[in-house]
């Protein structure tokens, strides 16, 4: 049982790091409350009908028109032009609206704990596809205003969307996570799949962990950041990448602290910021010492300028892969890149 | 200026959808032939095209003039208004919808003349959009008027002995103009050169604003007419920060060093009206953006009911 | 209310020499130079005695200037408070008691007959006694023009009396005098000390004590010296009540209903509405624009609105002028706006602090080109909150403008209503984003109503140019004649299609009678109060009151047709028959006059004043008695 003190360090670094994390988690929410209120609006207009609608124009003109304006014949007026819903498109969206109005509630939390021996991927995949549920609603909103829903093979739409299913612009509104998790469980290497759009993780690992367990997530177009400093984590708020962090709960000699900025430069050693890399005898023995060497080495070939033909900068290659439009794909390029700085995998 | 859609449902619509120049394209245009606005528009398609900007998410704002019909030519969401006042409208769309992309067209009345405040104002705003001047240096659509940027002594029809008065340099002025953030020329008859500063001017964080050189076939052929033939007078700006476009290189031979981000120098340019100098003036994307700092994050109905509970009990009695 | 007082003389009364007087109405006006806190002091009044449960109406009484030179009969600076047992819906009639700063404030409400004949007035006397001799002769001088009334005048050291508590008198005079009311309305001290701290919130600790004390030395001092007390009984309500002035009321009414973006260039007397929006909208997720003039402004939400937000534009006179050009753009391209006139005398720069009712027929007709739209004029506080709700769903399902015209007297009136019962369903419904069908058109318009469904940008399949020029459903430029025949009934459509969902406005008094009063705006509460009192003096007098006046409501001709005569009263210019020129035919007329007769086919009198300040109720009952049918009931 960790010690109250340890506790309190721990609540207090998860709420620094929300704060941190604020604007995005408010512009996630925002658009779901956007979503939901359009949603809301458009069910209450369909439902009921004729004498529903001079109650909703009763109420939507207000007080002031108490006796001055007919809200039956006002009603009238209203909804011209638009085109009818059936009864079943109309259960999609209110069912869609219950959805959204649960995960637009400011009290939706966006920490998520992995169990002690947990799978750190498993619970982030599990917690991004519970957000997904918002994009999953949506989608079965415009399926269902647009006449096309099909419950057998839309249903799953009002479930969880995992992460793989999300489209560009969904992933451009990813909600951000907060993960707690021991320092052992600690393996973040999965995680690259999620950094894509505008995805931000801040881990918080309690206990030691390997020296740079982010060092193999870094992409050229990935913001990754090790550090033990919560003001650090401020700066994610300037970034426009899918961003990783990992705040360590103490200083401890063998961890690396490192920024890597996709806007820093054309080449790895611009974009890599080091503020320690530490030795391979900071590491102590055993297992996870001899990860973290894989892990400094990967880090400080990183940071070292390579000279004459390997320099891999602004080439027209770089430019040919950035230019296949959106679609080039993250993983192509960081394949691409790696290879040139010779840091593939083994 | 970079479109970024915000909203869930629409999110929910995107789709992989590649776009071609013709899916921007609207009716004929039906501006004269030999017109610099055909050159635009066509500039502008291709833009669209390659930065594969969804046309229900881009919106052309325009004023009156011949340039201003340029939306009713495009495919997308578009607002032809009223004169002078185009600047407005595209401040309020991009204020309540930063995702959409907007393209502000602009004559030289439009802009220098009727519109000067709001054009001025726009600049300090510096709100994320692309403000095209287009300059034929006339007023077309009423047939030959003096424009503010009609050159001194230019004869027109309400001014038949020649405008009074140096013409406006609306480069310098723009460069005047605190928080500016973005100034370039261009000309329509260097196709070239006119789609690498459009892009320039779209992939600018802020106000970006070109000034367009344009050809009126009718009432000043004889201003930039003769110069389109006279690649001598063209004078190419290079540098850090510039746009450079090696197919020009072999008819474009005058050169002008200059560091887009050196504001002085960049006056000092466009301070000669004789010259006809194209390029990046200027370039600062650490400018603060209006709608940035008005950026507020949204309340539910209900949560701003709440709110307004609270409000009134400083009202309560 | 007339009353008559005892002499007090120099010696202090006991409490045998109190007289209370019990009435029903009362109003009082503190005046100052501009800057002595008068107003402060008023509206800490009124607010207390809200609470109390009396109905109060407080003005503020202006100067032009924002620092007049001192001790000068133009610059006037103070407020009027009048208090009723029921809700007080107007300024009322001339004051019965000033407390006065100095003599030549006072002689600046004198000559605009704001005091009744026999009023009490209390003054600071150090200018009696003051070292500069100039200023000795002023006082002596402005005693005896005084003199020509039969005001009661008590002296009072209020300087002196400060002195006792604080250093410098200068500073919190006001809270002394508002010590003096607190003692004359019998106000309880607690609620004052409780608003005063309020009042003072954002400045120092020291400050409220220091006006805590002068509070209490006040109180004091009017219970050693004065003869005479007021008592107004107070009407148990058990509705919340709210108070404030009309253009906070459209602050937040623009907030409950849901108009995200206020867009406006500084004019008074708008302005604090967007001083109001500024400390508030934001924290609703709205944005206040402060454009770079009255142009950009109606640009500004223009182009909001076209992009499916619901905005809204504030303004006054000049800033209408200045509009107009935009106003006609957002009617023929259908974009919904809310723009409030808060009107003000004019024309041009006019009377910028000062009441006017002179913007209906800009506001109605003044647009170039057959450019139909709504017009509504809340006519009381509580509508300026309820008015914008009602005026945003109006322009978004007609597709059009709405202009609300409040006043300077809305605007600068403060008075207290029922709390608001919010209901969030008159939040902005977020614009319908579905892709339109094909085949769908920009402007399909309903044939029998004129509406359309609105297309907004990102809206997948709706890609159109919105244009100015003349244009078919298409939204395509067309200048052929059928194309323009039916896209102008079509927008005028709209408006009969309101028209018809309208109700006849109900008449205050008897359906039948002599006379009608017909009035629009502010100056109900003065004039319904008016027809009150004329109906108790047995005249046959009633009122009607418009708040649409674009469209009319039906029914006004039948409405008409039950009175011998029928008459405007407007805050308003219109010729006098009997001057120089001026026949029934040439003469100009009150503006809603002007508007009635062309409806109606009535011959509709007026009776209108441009006084720049609000009517007064005896007045109005002045020309009601002047103006009833030849052989009528009276």
């Amino acid at each position: 049982m960790p010690s109250e003190a340890v506790m309190d360090v721990a609540t207090d670094l998860s709420e620094r790091a929300v704060a941190a994390l604020e604007p995005r988690i408010e512009s996630f929410r925002a658009a779901v409350v956007a979503a939901e209120e359009e949603v809301r609006t458009e069910v209450v207009r369909r439902v009921g009908e004729e004498s529903f609608k001079t109650e909703q124009a009763l109420i939507e003109l207000g007080p002031f028109a108490i006796g001055r304006i007919d809200p039956e014949r006002f009603a009238s007026l209203m909804g011209i032009g638009d085109t009818s819903l059936t009864p079943d498109a109309i259960d999609v969206l209110d069912r869609a609206e219950r959805v959204l109005k649960g995960l637009g509630s400011p009290s939706v939390r966006h920490t998520v704990d992995v169990e002690p021996g947990g799978d750190l991927r498993d619970a982030v995949k599990a917690a991004l596809a519970r957000f997904g549920r918002a994009f999953g609603a949506a989608r079965a909103v415009e399926l269902a205003r647009a006449g096309a829903f099909e419950p057998g093979e839309h249903g799953a739409l009002l479930g969880a969307l995992p992460f793989r299913l999300w489209n560009r612009a969904e992933r451009r509104l990813a909600p951000p996570l907060v993960v707690r998790t021991r320092g052992e469980d600690c393996v973040p290497a999965g995680l690259g799949e999620f950094l894509d759009g505008n995805v931000a993780l801040v881990l918080l690992p309690e206990g030691p962990t390997t020296p740079a367990p982010l060092a193999r997530l870094i992409t050229p177009g990935t913001f990754v950041m090790q550090t033990a400093d919560p003001d650090d984590l401020m700066r994610l708020r300037g970034t426009g990448h899918p961003a990783v962090a990992l705040l360590f709960d103490q200083d401890r000699p063998g961890q690396a602290y490192f920024t890597h900025d996709p806007d820093g430069g054309a080449v790895p050693w611009d974009r890599l910021s080091v503020v320690r890399i530490p030795s391979d005898d900071d590491l102590g023995r055993g297992r996870r010492a001899s990860a973290g060497t894989e892990e400094l080495a990967h880090l400080r070939a990183m940071a070292t300028p390579a000279t004459g033909e390997a320099d891999p900068g602004p080439s027209d290659e770089v430019e040919s892969l950035f230019g296949d439009g959106p679609d080039a794909s993250v993983d192509e390029l960081a394949a691409w890149l790696l290879s040139r700085t010779d840091l593939g995998e083994e | 200026m970079s479109g970024e859609s915000c909203g869930l449902l629409h999110a929910a619509r995107d789709d992989d959808r590649v776009f071609d120049r013709v899916d921007y394209e609207g009716p004929v245009a039906r501006w004269c032939s030999g017109c610099g606005d055909h050159s635009v528009l066509s500039a502008a398609q291709r833009l669209l095209a390659e930065k594969q900007l969804a046309p229900e998410n881009t919106v052309f704002v325009s004023g009156i003039g011949c340039s201003s019909r340029f939306p009713h030519y495009m495919k997308t969401y578009g607002f032809h208004g009223i004169h002078g006042r185009a600047l407005t409208i595209a401040t309020g769309v991009k204020l309540t919808r930063p995702e959409l992309d907007v393209f502000v067209v602009m004559g030289d009345g439009d802009c220098i003349s009727i519109g000067a405040g709001h054009w001025v104002h726009a600049v300090r705003y510096n709100v994320d959009m692309v403000a095209l001047l287009l300059d034929n240096e006339i007023y077309g659509l009423t047939k030959k008027q003096t424009s503010p940027t009609t050159p001194q002594g230019y004869k027109s029809n309400t001014q038949p002995r020649g405008s009074y008065l140096p013409a406006m340099n609306p480069l310098e002025a723009t460069l005047g103009i605190t928080n500016a953030s973005f100034v370039a020329q261009t000309a329509e008859w260097i196709p070239a050169h006119l789609f690498a500063t459009l892009k320039a001017a779209y992939e600018h964080s802020g106000f970006a604003f070109v000034r367009i050189l344009q050809r009126c076939p009718h009432f000043t052929a004889d201003i930039f007419g003769e110069a389109a033939k006279q690649p001598d007078r063209v004078e190419i700006l290079e540098g850090p920060g510039g746009i450079r476009v090696e197919a020009l290189d072999a008819i474009y031979k005058n050169k002008v060093e200059h560091d887009s981000s050196d504001l002085a120098h960049a006056r000092a340019l466009a301070q000669d009206m004789t010259a006809i100098r194209l390029g990046i003036f200027f370039e600062d994307e650490s400018r603060p953006r209006y709608e940035e700092t008005r950026s507020i994050p949204q309340h539910s109905a209900h949560e701003k009911m709440e709110l307004l509970e609270k409000e009134f009990e400083r009202y309560a009695v | 209310m007339a009353v008559k007082l005892p002499t007090v003389g120099d010696r202090t009364p006991t409490d045998q020499d109190v007289t209370t007087y019990t009435v029903d109405d009362k109003s009082v006006e503190i005046v100052s130079d501009s800057g002595e806190g008068a107003q402060k002091c008023g509206q800490i009044f009124g607010a207390v005695s809200a609470k109390m449960g009396n109905g109060v109406w407080t003005v503020e009484i202006i100067p032009a200037e924002v620092e007049p030179p001192p001790r000068n009969p133009a610059g006037a600076s103070g407020i009027r408070v009048r208090l009723g047992s029921e809700p007080v819906t107007n300024w009322g009639d001339e004051t019965n008691l000033v407390i006065a700063f100095n003599e030549q404030a006072l002689l600046g409400r004198h000559r605009l007959n704001a005091l009744a004949d026999d009023a009490t007035i209390l003054i600071e006397n150090m200018w009696a006694t003051h070292p500069d001799p100039e200023i000795r002769d002023q006082w002596s001088a402005a005693m005896e023009e005084l003199s020509e009334k039969d005001y009661r005048i008590v002296e009072v050291p209020m300087e002196d009396a400060c002195l006792d508590v604080v250093d410098n008198p200068r500073r919190g005079k006001n809270m002394f005098v508002l010590g003096m009311l607190a003692w004359i309305y019998d106000r309880d001290l607690e609620l004052c000390r409780a608003q005063i701290a309020d009042a003072f919130r954002k400045k120092s600790p020291e400050v409220t004590e220091r006006s805590h004390r002068l509070l209490e030395s006040g109180y004091r001092w009017a219970g050693e010296h004065l003869d005479f007390r007021y008592r107004i009984p107070t009407m148990e309500s058990k509705r919340e009540m709210v108070v404030m002035n009309g253009n906070e009321a459209i602050a937040l009414g623009a907030v409950a209903a849901g108009l995200e973006l206020a867009a406006m260039y500084p004019i008074t007397p708008a302005t604090s509405v967007s001083h109001m929006l500024g400390d508030v909208f934001e924290r609703f997720g709205g944005v206040v624009h402060q454009a770079e003039d009255e142009i950009a402004a109606a640009g500004v939400s223009i182009g909001a609105s076209y992009s499916g937000k619901c905005a809204f534009t504030i303004t006054s006179g000049p800033g209408m002028a200045l509009k107009t050009e935009f106003l006609g753009l957002a009617i023929m391209t259908e974009i919904p706006l809310v723009v409030v006139d808060v009107q003000r005398g004019g024309p041009s720069t006019g009377l910028p602090t000062k009441v006017e009712q002179s913007d209906l027929l800009a506001a109605i007709f003044g647009q170039p080109g057959d450019a139909p739209h709504v017009v509504v004029a809340p006519a009381t506080i509580e509508e300026c909150f309820h008015v914008m709700t009602t005026a945003r769903r109006i322009a978004e399902v007609l597709r059009t403008v709405v202009i609300v015209l409040s006043d300077a007297n809305l605007a600068t009136g403060v008075a207290p209503y029922p709390r608001p019962l919010l209901s969030a369903e008159w939040q902005s419904t977020p614009p319908d984003q579905r892709p339109i069908p094909e085949g769908q058109r920009p402007y399909d318009w309903d044939p029998d109503t004129g509406i359309s469904r609105r297309f907004i940008p990102g809206q997948l399949g709706g890609e159109h140019t919105v244009t100015g020029l003349a244009h078919d459903e298409r939204s395509k430029v067309a200048y052929d004649s059928a194309v323009n025949v039916r896209a102008s009934t079509m927008r005028s459509r709209k408006l009969a299609a309101f028209q018809s969902t309208l109700r006849p406005p109900p008449v205050n008094g008897d359906e039948h009678g002599d006379l009608l009063v017909v009035g629009w705006g502010s100056t109900k509460g003065a004039i319904e109060e008016a027809v009150e009192r004329a109906r108790r003096e047995g005249l046959a007098v009633s009122s009607l009151h418009l708040t649409f006046l674009s469209p009319l409501p039906p029914g006004l001709k039948e409405i008409f047709s039950h009175f011998t005569k029928v008459m405007t009263v407007e805050i308003n210019y219109s010729d006098e028959l009997g001057d120089p020129f001026i026949t029934e035919q040439n003469r100009r007329r009150g503006q809603l006059s002007w508007l009635l007769r062309g409806a109606t086919l009535v011959d509709v009198d007026c009776w209108t004043r441009v006084l720049g300040e609000p009517l007064r109720p005896g007045k109005i009952l002045g020309a009601i008695r002047d103006n009833l049918p030849k052989g009528g009931s009276a």
